[in-house]
């Protein structure tokens, strides 16, 4: 097999398999195929993992090196969120209120991982050799993205909520954390990625994120144009005729035997 | 709630996404001593190309959700249709765009490796974006179910 052959076998079809398994499970009503849809995706993640091994000399495979090395902190992250979200007051399914500690540990090393990979020694480097590059994308996007998101979360609560001052405090700490870091990013050299490289990636993925915006916003204006021209084109649905007297005197036998209820003493 | 009033919010919402953005420039520039961080060109390469991939591949997953819709309607085909011409006009759009030159060329020698890169590029993008979605919505509502329990109603005597 040729080396674009290869890519498109052991990394471009296990991709596409992910958001496939996904869409197939969501979308069947019988355990089968619901279940062929989660193995389908769970094995084309694998397959994108192993990638660097199976297509060493495709540039693409990066992206399952990336894949393999933010598992661990994105899974930390996320198990934190859950115990923080559930161990507080929540109506179904509380966690203990000392799940909360374990919350914030999980958060907390998560984060010092990330960390650890831009500025320390724990940056994914591919081939032995250079940083990864999705790395140097995936960064700055994700960060500048918590930095905005929680800046416009945390205005949304004093908008809409009421007295949801400090809940509003915390996101806006979130925001100024992510600031303080993106700012030691631009400035503070890592051990193997440079303030420059990190501002010349920073500022394109800013670039980046208001594409995206951009892009999405205009297929999702399509989408709707396309099925409000549907809606209008097949006119006005046929009116159903009023109901007989039958109809009307057996709907009130059914209200009456269904309402009302044994008094309380 | 009036008009004029969701028309605001939505306003100070936007500056309020835009806001750290301009607080992090004005840093930067103050700490290097000039205004030209980032390259215009670069920039404007980068994002035509995030624009023309997203567009793509956001029309192409909105295809597959016009299979719900048909779902709750008698399977027709016009909208399908409709999405199919979107998902291959944004095909065209970018491979025309990218083999004209070098504008939304980076540092890729061929069409076919800057339209592979930009995929592989938009599909970061969009796992950064989503991990970043689901942190900061998972804090705020972490933030909403740790503070003081409240009493929404009275309860009755």
């Amino acid at each position: 097999m040729d080396e674009m052959m290869n890519a498109i076998v052991f990394f471009w079809l296990p991709l596409s398999l992910m958001p496939l398994g996904a869409w197939f499970s969501l979308s069947s009503k019988t355990n089968l195929r619901t279940n062929f849809g989660r193995f389908a995706a769970v094995s084309g993640f694998i397959l994108v993992c192993i990638s660097p091994w199976t297509v060493p000399t495709s540039p693409s495979s990066s992206i399952g090196h990336l894949l393999g090395f933010i598992i661990g902190p994105s899974s930390l992250l996320l198990i934190g969120i859950y115990l923080l979200i559930f161990s507080g007051n929540v109506p179904v399914g509380k966690l203990p209120s000392s799940d909360r500690k374990l919350g914030t540990f999980c958060m907390a090393l998560g984060s010092l991982w990330f960390c650890l990979m831009q500025w320390g020694e724990f940056t994914p480097i591919y081939d032995g050799r250079e940083v990864n590059r999705f790395w140097l994308i995936f960064f700055p996007t994700f960060i500048l993205m918590i930095c905005s998101l929680s800046s416009v979360l945390s205005i949304s609560m004093l908008i809409i909520g009421e007295e949801r001052q400090s809940e509003s405090m915390v996101m806006r700490m979130i925001s100024i954390v992510s600031i303080i870091l993106i700012i030691c990013g631009l400035t503070i050299d890592g051990k193997n990625i440079s303030s420059e490289t990190f501002t010349t990636y920073f500022w394109l993925s800013v670039s980046d994120l208001f594409g995206i915006l951009v892009g999405v916003s205009l297929s999702i204006f399509i989408f709707g144009f396309v099925i409000y021209v549907y809606e209008r084109s097949i006119g006005e649905p046929n009116s159903v005729p009023p109901p007989t007297p039958e109809e009307l005197s057996q709907a009130s036998q059914k209200i009456a035997a269904n309402i009302g209820g044994a008094e309380s003493e | 709630m009036s008009e004029l009033k969701q028309t605001l919010n939505v306003k100070v919402l936007f500056i309020a996404f835009l806001l750290p953005i301009f607080i992090i420039w004005i840093i930067d520039s103050s700490l290097k001593g000039d205004f030209s961080s980032f390259d215009t060109n670069d920039s404007f390469t980068r994002f035509a190309n995030a624009t023309l991939t997203s567009y793509t591949l956001g029309s192409l997953i909105l295809l597959g959700n016009l299979f719900f819709y048909a779902d709750s309607r008698k399977r027709p085909l016009a909208p399908l249709i409709g999405m199919i011409l979107a998902v291959l006009i944004g095909i065209a759009a970018t491979l025309f765009l990218i083999g004209m030159g070098p504008m939304l060329l980076e540092n890729n020698g061929s069409v076919r490796a800057q339209t592979v890169y930009n995929l592989g590029h938009t599909i970061v993008s969009f796992l950064a974006i989503s991990l970043a979605m689901v942190l900061c919505v998972g804090s705020m509502f972490a933030a909403l179910t740790n503070g003081k329990k409240r009493k929404m109603f009275d309860e009755e005597e």
